[in-house]
């Protein structure tokens, strides 16, 4: 495995990107009689939207790449890591994946502050505190939350919370960004600021970005390419304007209907 | 109907505390408790007490942890063995330490034979018979703290790349950590009033084995007022661990936990 961490003459170890490229996904997971059965590719610096119902397998499909729930069947590859294999029984643990996580429930560390969760990462890789914090200040900043880094994770809001699970993602320079329901807390200019964020990071970085969401919206400001998940399967690929334009099934069309009464004209 | 019996319980309860307290010889309370005696029966019982419970979080965080974590077969067995110290008589639990360290057990005429002192009847018997006794609190307390931690939050933590013990260090115990200084102060006041497995494995010798307790006991025939002053004292410590723990521990961060969940779902 390639060495994730170099020494820095004299100093405490920063952390280096992680190597990128492609994710290659198929994952299998089987929970009694519902079988999630999704392959996913994400090319390097592009974003695909994983987009459902709730109890349709996106969450799970997130967290089996993260590593969390384990294949029954499929692989998960990165560039030229193979993350997991069910096959060949290869597992690679959450903390040796490099991936940058946002889980819907966030999760923050409630005791630490939202400066010392977003550099958690860093520090957990031995990287010196105040470089540390300077990027997670830096991160802070970018999403409209700096006046709270000094405040403890469990006295923040929900959607300061979200903005600082998204800021602690980003900030471990991730090989590929998982994100679930990254901006549901948000308000609309929260959800501007933080989808503009992702974005850059995503091209400037080239890692591939899976974004799960329920919000159509979200797909179309940055997503690539969609993938409609339902009773564990994909329903429906494509671009999010093509899918968006013929909705395969009912719910999709839902999300439609829901768009356009909801924000005529938001979609550019 | 059961308010009869609760006050009943209450009675019970508290009787015998107003009783020491009625025949505390107050007016020369100071001379008797400041007796050369006592103060070596008090600083001896606060420093073994004090040992133990560092001992018993050295090695009952790390048990309490496996226990309430790790993929272990045959957990429950190992959990009702931690608790069999808890619900035996403290006498056999001395008399158990006595066969296995005692100067013509085993494992004790080893010890001696290369050490050159027995264990028993030392000041280093006492520190074990307290902790041996007092572990299973502290084990039981804090396995309930962690397993009481969510689970979620160190997986969320694993995905930024941050080791399994770096996660029990940041994110896991500082979560427990009302518990675990609720269980300490528990281990600190089950080893303060230890008597039975002391009293039988390191005996009742002033100045190294003799603690409070024991000197108690002791001065119960010689010296009942001086029995009463020393009980008065260990009640006075045992109100106030009982006080260090709910009020700024068990409050506090309890509180602080129990707060608003980080990354709820309103905006």
């Amino acid at each position: 495995m390639t060495p994730v961490l170099r020494r820095v003459a004299g100093r405490a170890r920063a952390l280096a990107p992680a190597p990128t490229g492609d994710l290659d996904a198929h994952v299998v997971v089987r929970r009694g009689t519902w079988t999630l059965d999704l392959a996913l590719t994400v090319p390097a610096g592009r974003v695909v939207a994983v987009l459902g119902p709730n109890g349709g397998g996106k969450s799970t499909a997130l967290a089996a790449l993260a590593g969390l729930v384990r294949l029954d069947a499929g692989h998960v590859r990165l560039g030229d890591r193979t993350l997991a294999d069910a096959a060949a029984d290869v597992d690679v643990p959450p903390e040796r994946r490099r991936l940058g996580v946002l889980l819907q429930d966030v999760l923050l560390v409630p005791h630490l502050t939202a400066r010392e969760n977003v550099a958690f990462g860093r520090r957990a890789a031995g990287e010196h505190a105040g470089d540390a914090r300077r990027r997670a200040d830096d991160l802070l900043a970018a999403l409209a939350v700096e006046d709270r880094a000094r405040t403890r994770a469990h006295r923040l809001s929900g959607g300061q919370a979200q903005r600082v699970g998204l800021a602690r993602a980003l900030a471990v320079d991730p090989a590929a960004l998982l994100l679930d329901e990254p901006f549901a807390a948000l308000d609309a200019s929260g959800r501007t600021v933080a989808r503009a964020v992702v974005e850059r990071h995503v091209r400037a970085t080239g890692v591939p970005a899976v974004l799960v969401t329920h919000d159509l919206a979200d797909a179309l400001a940055l997503a690539d390419d969609v993938v409609v998940v339902e009773h564990g399967r994909a329903v429906q690929r494509g671009t999010a304007h093509a899918v968006a334009a013929a909705p395969a099934t009912p719910y999709v069309a839902g999300l439609v209907a829901a768009l356009d009464g909801r924000a005529p004209g938001v979609v550019t | 109907m059961l308010l009869v019996p609760a006050a009943l319980a209450l009675v019970l309860l508290l009787a015998p505390l107003v009783a020491l307290v009625a025949a505390t010889p107050w007016g020369d309370l100071g001379s008797r408790v400041l007796e050369p005696a006592v103060l070596d029966a008090l600083r001896l019982s606060l420093t073994t007490a004090a040992v133990s419970t560092v001992l018993c979080l050295l090695v009952g965080v790390p048990l309490a942890w496996v226990l309430a974590r790790a993929d272990l077969r045959g957990r429950s067995l190992v959990r009702a063995l931690v608790t069999v110290p808890l619900v035996l008589p403290p006498v056999v639990g001395g008399v158990a330490l006595l066969l296995l360290l005692g100067r013509r057990a085993p494992v004790g005429r080893q010890l001696e034979a290369w050490f050159g002192v027995g264990v028993p009847f030392t000041t280093l018997a006492v520190v074990l018979a307290q902790t041996f006794v007092a572990l299973p609190f502290l084990v039981l307390a804090v396995e309930g703290a962690i397993g009481g931690t969510d689970e979620r939050r160190e997986a969320a933590a694993a995905t930024l790349g941050a080791s399994r013990w770096y996660v029990v260090r940041r994110v896991t115990l500082p979560a427990a950590a009302p518990g675990i200084a609720a269980g300490a102060a528990l281990c600190f006041a089950r080893a303060l009033g230890e008597f039975g497995a002391t009293l039988t494995f390191a005996g009742s010798f002033p100045g190294t084995t003799r603690t409070m307790p024991l000197a108690v006991h002791l001065a119960l025939d010689t010296d009942p007022d001086a029995a009463v002053a020393m009980s008065l004292l260990l009640l006075v410590l045992s109100v106030a661990v009982l006080l260090v723990m709910r009020g700024r521990w068990m409050g506090g961060l309890t509180g602080a936990r129990d707060a608003a969940p980080a990354g709820g779902r309103s905006p």
